[in-house]
C-alpha cells in the first residue's frame, strides 16, 4: 500500500479498473476518458435516464474521440449530462473541446438543457480491454490473484453480476452463465499462440 | 480600474469586465461613491475602456475567456491580461449562523447600498478585521442602532496595528474619522459570537467575551472574519499560488505569460494598495516601464501595511471549539460539523458528505473547513462559476479552426 | 427616472427606488429567499455572489442571485421555488 502497509491474504481481487496494470502488469487495460457535467436542482424536470441510441456505437468505437448523449436525474433533482469517450487521453484535466461537443450533443437531444446552470464538470478513466469484454477469472500463473475489471462504461450496472462469478469461481461452484469469454487466460492464450 | 485606465491611455484597446451589475467591484458599489471612487470611475469613462457585465467561467483555448451575465455571453480575446478578482469574507459556521438575517459585513453593507432598509433597525456587526468598523460606520450613517461591535482580535493585537498605521498617511486620516463616527458606540475585542437563535429569522445573537456569554436581541447579524482572495481565475489560468496568493513580479506579472494580477489576490492590503497595484499592472502592461517603477515605493509603504492588517486579525483558536455537532458547514448541501471531523482532507469529505459540490464551489464552506481542520481545497475545474449549459457549450468555429481541433 | 418601480414577490406587489436589487425587494417583501436541502429557510449572506443563498425564480427562471439583479419594473419573483 502507499503507506508501505503490506495486506496479506488467500485470495487478492484486482479490481484497479483504469489502474489495473500498474497492480497486475500484463493486464490489457486501455484508459477511455469521459466528461460528465451537473446542473443545479431542478427537481421534476426528468424522471428517467435518457440515453441516444448513438451511445452504443460510441461506446463500440475503438479508436476515435466521441461524444454521445446521455443524461440522468439524480435524486437531488440535479441533471447529470455525458457522455464522451477518448482514447490515449492520459490526463485527468477537463478537456475544453470535447466538453463544449459533449454538452451541445446534449442540448441537441433536449433543448430545455440550455438555460439550466452547470455547477460541476469532471473526469473519469474507464477501463476498456481489446476485444470489449471485461475481465473476471484467475490470472493465469498465480492461484491466488483474480481479476474483475476491464467493464468499460458498465462496471457499476454489471458488478452484482460480476461479484456473482467471481464468488463462484473462487469458490469452484459452477456459474450460471458460461464464463469463458470473461476469463482472463483468453487474452493470455491468444498471446501464446500469437 | 486603475488597471484599465492607464492602459487605455496608453493607447490600448481595453475592456473591463465586472462581476457586478455596475463598476466598482466590491468596494464601490452601489450609488454613493467618494471622491476616489468618482474620479477613477470618470477616468474609466473617458478613456474609452469597454465595460462589460460578466462572472468569466472558462478559458476554453490560449489567450480566451468565456464570462456570462443572466442574459449574454462574452468571447473574450485578449493579448495582455490582468487578473483583478478581489477578495470575498471569510465566513466561520456557529450555531444558528444560517438563519435569514445573519449576512456578513461587507454583506450587510452591499444589501443596503442595494435598497435594504436599515434605519432604525438593530445591528450586531462582528468577527474580525478592519471592515468591521467601517461598516460600523456606515451602519450608522443609515440610521441603524448597534448594541455592540464584536472583535475577536486581542486588545494588544488591535493596539499594535494601530501603531502600524502610524506610518501610512491615509490610514491615520480613516482611523480617526472612524474613531469619531464611532465615538458612542460599544466596541470589544476578544468577542465573538457563539450562538444565532430565531424562529425563522435572527432575534438573538448571544456572544462570548470575557469567559462570559451574553445575549443581545437584534434584527441583523453582520459578521465577517476579515477577507480571502478570490484565487479561482488565477488557478484556472495557472498561476502560481504561495501562502495563498498569487505570485507576482515588481511589474505585478504572474507566472503565466501575459497575464498580470492585482490588488487583493496578491496579498489582503485594502483600497489603496489594490489601486497602486493596479496602476502598476496597467502601465506594465502597457510598456510604461519607467512610470511604473516610480510607483514601487508606494506600493512597499502599503505593503507594510498588507502585512500588519495579517499579523493583527489571525484568528484565535477559541473560534475552532465555537461550532456545535450539528451546526452547518456546508450551507449548499447542509452538511454539519459532526459529519465533516470525521474525515481527513477536502477531497474526502466532499465524495462523502457532498461537502463543496454545491453552487458556491467550496467559497463559503472552502475557507471556513481550511480554518477548523486545516484542509487545502483541490484544483479547479471549469466551470470556476456556475454557468449556463449553453454557454460551457459555446464553441466559435473561427477559434478551434486556429486551435486545431473540435 | 421614475421614482419607483413594482416589482412582485411571490405575486405581491412591492413598490422600490431604482437601483434596488432582487434581493433587497425579497426582504422588503419579508420573505426569505429559499429553503435548503434540509429545510431551513434562507437569505443573502454574501451580499456579492458568490454563496448563492439568495437564489430565487425570476420571470420564471429558477436559480437567480437575486443579490445580484438589479429590479425591473414588472418584474415577477418568486422564492422557495
Amino acid at each position: 500500500m502507499t503507506d508501505r502497509l503490506e495486506i496479506h491474504a488467500k485470495i487478492i481481487v484486482n479490481a484497479a479498473g483504469a489502474y489495473a496494470a500498474q497492480l497486475t502488469p500484463g493486464v490489457e487495460i486501455k484508459k477511455r476518458k469521459g466528461h460528465l457535467a451537473i446542473t443545479d436542482r431542478y427537481a421534476g424536470f426528468l424522471r428517467h435516464q435518457l440515453v441516444e441510441l448513438g451511445y452504443l456505437k460510441s461506446a463500440h468505437a475503438v479508436t476515435s474521440d466521441s461524444v454521445a448523449f446521455n443524461v440522468q436525474p439524480r435524486r437531488t433533482g440535479q441533471i447529470l449530462i455525458g457522455s464522451s469517450r477518448q482514447y490515449g487521453a492520459d490526463h485527468s484535466e477537463v478537456d475544453s473541446g470535447i466538453l463544449a461537443r459533449m454538452l451541445q450533443r446534449a442540448q441537441e437531444y433536449m433543448p430545455g438543457l440550455a438555460q439550466m446552470s452547470t455547477v460541476r464538470t469532471w473526469t473519469g478513466f474507464r477501463a476498456a480491454t481489446p476485444d470489449k469484454l471485461p475481465l473476471i477469472g484467475p490470472w493465469p500463473g498465480d492461484d491466488s490473484l483474480f481479476l474483475a475489471t476491464g467493464h468499460e462504461g458498465l462496471g457499476i450496472t454489471t458488478s452484482l453480476a460480476t461479484a456473482r462469478l467471481l464468488v463462484d469461481q473462487i469458490t469452484g461452484t459452477k456459474p450460471g452463465i458460461p464464463i469463458e469469454p470473461y476469463l482472463p487466460s483468453r487474452v493470455a492464450k491468444e498471446h501464446a499462440h500469437a | 480600474m486603475a488597471a484599465g485606465v492607464h492602459a487605455a491611455e496608453s493607447g490600448r484597446k481595453v475592456g473591463i469586465v465586472d462581476d457586478n451589475p455596475t463598476l466598482g467591484g466590491q468596494i464601490w458599489r452601489g450609488t454613493e461613491a467618494g471622491p476616489t471612487a468618482s474620479m477613477w470611475t470618470e477616468r474609466v469613462r473617458s478613456s474609452g475602456v469597454t465595460v462589460l457585465c460578466g462572472r468569466v467561467f472558462h478559458q476554453p483555448a490560449p489567450c480566451v475567456l468565456l464570462a456570462e451575465n443572466n442574459d449574454s455571453l462574452h468571447e473574450l480575446h485578449y493579448g495582455k491580461l490582468i487578473l483583478a478578482t478581489g477578495a470575498r469574507e471569510r465566513f466561520l459556521p456557529f450555531p444558528g449562523w444560517s438563519l435569514p438575517n445573519v449576512m456578513g459585513a461587507g454583506g450587510l453593507q452591499a444589501m443596503i447600498k442595494c435598497g435594504l432598509p436599515i434605519r432604525g433597525k438593530r445591528v450586531v456587526v462582528a468577527g474580525t478585521g478592519p471592515l468591521l468598523l467601517a461598516v460600523g460606520a456606515y451602519l450608522l450613517d443609515h440610521g441603524a442602532e448597534i448594541p455592540i461591535i464584536c472583535e475577536q482580535a486581542s486588545w494588544m493585537s488591535l493596539t499594535r496595528f494601530s501603531m502600524a498605521l502610524l506610518a501610512q498617511p491615509e490610514k491615520i486620516v480613516q482611523g480617526l474619522e472612524l474613531k469619531r463616527r464611532l465615538a458612542g458606540t460599544h466596541f470589544s475585542a476578544n468577542s465573538w459570537p457563539v450562538t444565532a437563535s430565531g424562529k425563522s429569522a435572527l432575534e438573538t445573537v448571544t456572544i462570548a467575551r470575557s469567559g462570559k456569554t451574553e445575549s443581545i436581541p437584534c434584527d441583523y447579524l453582520a459578521c465577517g472574519f476579515h477577507l480571502v482572495p478570490n484565487l479561482e481565475l488565477p488557478l484556472l489560468l495557472g498561476c502560481q499560488i504561495r501562502n495563498g496568493c498569487v505570485q507576482v513580479d515588481d511589474f505585478q506579472r504572474t507566472a503565466v505569460p501575459e497575464v498580470f494580477c492585482a490588488g487583493e489576490p496578491t496579498g489582503i492590503g485594502g483600497v489603496e494598495l489594490s489601486l497602486v497595484e493596479g496602476e502598476i499592472a496597467g502601465l506594465a502592461a502597457s510598456g510604461r516601464i519607467a512610470e511604473a517603477s516610480r510607483l514601487f515605493r508606494k506600493r512597499e509603504r502599503l505593503r507594510r501595511f498588507a502585512r500588519s492588517l495579517d499579523r493583527a486579525f489571525r484568528l484565535r483558536s477559541e473560534l475552532r471549539s465555537v461550532p456545535l455537532p450539528d451546526t452547518i458547514v456546508c450551507r449548499c448541501e447542509d452538511v454539519r460539523y459532526s459529519h465533516l471531523r470525521a474525515h481527513n482532507g477536502w477531497r474526502a469529505a466532499k465524495l462523502q458528505t457532498r461537502c463543496g459540490m454545491g453552487p458556491c464551489q467550496g467559497r463559503v464552506c472552502g475557507p471556513a473547513t481550511q480554518f477548523l481542520f486545516a484542509w487545502s481545497p483541490d484544483s479547479v475545474r471549469p466551470p470556476i462559476f456556475p454557468a449556463r449549459v449553453e454557454s460551457i457549450g459555446h464553441t466559435n468555429r473561427e477559434l478551434s479552426e486556429t486551435t486545431g481541433g473540435p | 427616472m421614475p421614482s419607483q418601480l413594482t416589482v412582485t414577490v411571490n405575486g405581491a406587489p412591492v413598490a422600490v427606488p431604482p437601483g434596488t436589487t432582487v434581493a433587497a425587494a425579497v426582504a422588503i417583501a419579508g420573505q426569505s429567499c429559499r429553503t435548503s436541502v434540509s429545510g431551513e429557510p434562507r437569505g443573502p449572506l454574501c451580499g456579492m455572489g458568490i454563496c448563492f443563498e439568495c437564489r430565487v425564480a425570476i420571470n420564471g427562471r429558477p436559480h437567480r442571485l437575486g443579490c445580484q439583479t438589479l429590479c425591473e419594473h414588472g418584474m415577477e419573483v418568486r422564492t422557495h421555488e
